[in-house]
């Protein structure tokens, strides 16, 4: 017998006797941690082989939406370009408004940023009273600040900063029944009060009498507001109630634009701090 | 260098094995690369390498499976020296021979394993004739470019 048969021979003896024990014993405790230990050495090829895996089969779509970006970076960018010229004339006409508020002593909401935030923690008890965001006094953020969101393109009022933390804010909205905010009907000009009802329809108070309101028509935020600028959607009216003859107004139900159970981000109108010029 | 060239091998046959299992089979059926390169190392390298990467790519085959964890291991093992110890007296030149060789042992293998079953865990492990048939006929065809590999991995 050569040599390599006889190491072949031993081989086998090792080998064939620790499959054997494997095989006879396989519920004793040094068995169990021989086949955990085994687990432990090749249990990573699939794990990681399969997530590598998955991330090769990613590779093209991730690709195409990388180009995809690319293409749609561009586009903004010849659109940027493009309105820069009706950048100029806005902040020519901000400036004029200004002046002219100035001259003649009137109070502006006018903001001095934007800072978007995102929805962290909603009210748990109950949705449309307030939410977290995650910005806070570090950001920049205080109290009274009008929160906004987007709604099919159109930013509209969901409600105001109550609280500000480190990093984070209580945004009390519009529809909690705290919330408040003076608002008009662009389309008849007339005036009243918005006031949150705990759920999603808002009630508009203090519309005189003979104001003729229709179902769908807009609600805004008024430019008397102390609080929101001017102009800002806020709802439609989606219900007209019966005019009581005892009081001197008339009260319509709106249904709010922004439903505050949809949304991730919110845009915080910065004001202008005391002392700035 | 042999260590790491050895190891790599022992590697490149673990994915190879659970990449076709997992992701290319055909009816649900998959070769079992790691019997047919275990086969193709011994005829090649001699029974000591044989039985050294069957003893632990059947080790990967039981820590894979439920039944008779050791089972595999032994096969292997047993596959690795035998097919080491006769290689002398086989002729594995031809992609044919290759082939019979890797079928006739893929069914004593399956047979082996159904038996180890019978022996320590009371019962007849059979998986039915599509596992019996279709996965020795499928380790039959891929045997002649396992075999090719083997020999070029293993620089003879």
């Amino acid at each position: 017998m050569n040599r390599d048969r006889r190491v072949a021979n031993y081989y086998l003896l090792v080998f064939g006797f620790v499959s054997i024990v494997l095989l006879s014993l396989p519920l004793t405790s040094r068995v169990r941690a021989f086949r955990a230990f085994a687990s432990y050495l090749y249990d990573p090829l699939p794990y990681y082989g399969g997530r590598g895996l998955l991330k090769m089969r990613e590779l093209p779509s991730d690709v195409a939406r990388l180009i995809d970006a690319d293409a749609r970076s561009r586009q903004m960018e010849a659109e940027l370009k493009e309105t820069a010229l009706l950048r100029t004339e806005v902040e020519a006409l901000r400036r004029e408004s200004e002046r002219l508020s100035h001259a003649l002593s009137l109070s502006t909401a006018a903001p001095e940023g934007l800072l978007w935030a995102h929805v962290v923690e909603r009210d748990p008890q109950n949705w449309q009273r307030s939410l977290i965001v995650d910005a806070g006094e570090q950001e920049g953020v205080a109290v009274n600040e009008p929160v906004l969101a987007p709604h099919a393109g159109r930013l509209g009022v969901v409600g105001r900063i109550t609280e500000v933390g480190r990093h984070t804010a209580k945004v009390l909205l519009l529809s909690d029944e705290l919330s408040a905010v003076a608002a008009y009907l662009p389309a008849s000009q007339w005036e009243g009060l918005v006031q949150g009802q705990g759920s999603s329809r808002l009630k508009m108070n203090y519309l005189p009498v003979e104001a003729k309101v229709r179902i769908g028509d807009e609600v805004a935020t008024s430019p008397t507001s102390a609080t929101f600028p001017p102009d800002l959607p806020i709802g439609t009216v989606s219900r007209a109630f019966e005019r009581d003859p005892f009081l001197a107004f008339q009260t319509v139900e709106v249904a709010a634009l922004v439903h505050p159970g949809a949304l991730k981000e919110v845009l915080i109108l910065r004001r202008k701090s005391e002392g700035t010029p | 260098m042999r260590a790491a060239k050895a190891l790599g091998l022992f590697a490149a046959g673990l994915a190879a094995e659970w990449l076709w299992s997992s992701y290319w089979t055909v009816f649900g059926l998959a070769p079992c690369l790691l019997l047919v390169m275990t086969v193709a190392i011994a005829s090649y390298a001699g029974p000591v390498s044989g039985q050294c990467y069957g003893f632990f790519w059947g080790l990967f085959l039981d820590v894979v499976g439920v039944h008779t964890f050791g089972a595999s291991a032994l096969a292997l093992t047993l596959v690795g020296y035998c097919v080491g110890v006769i290689r002398r007296q086989m002729d594995v030149s031809s992609p044919a021979s290759q082939a019979m060789v890797v079928g006739f042992v893929s069914v004593a293998y399956a047979v082996f394993l159904a038996l180890a079953g019978l022996v320590f865990e009371r019962r007849f492990l059979w998986g039915g004739w599509a596992l019996f048939v279709g996965v020795p006929l499928y380790n039959f065809l891929v045997a002649p470019p396992i075999f090719f590999l083997a020999r070029k991995a293993l620089g003879q």
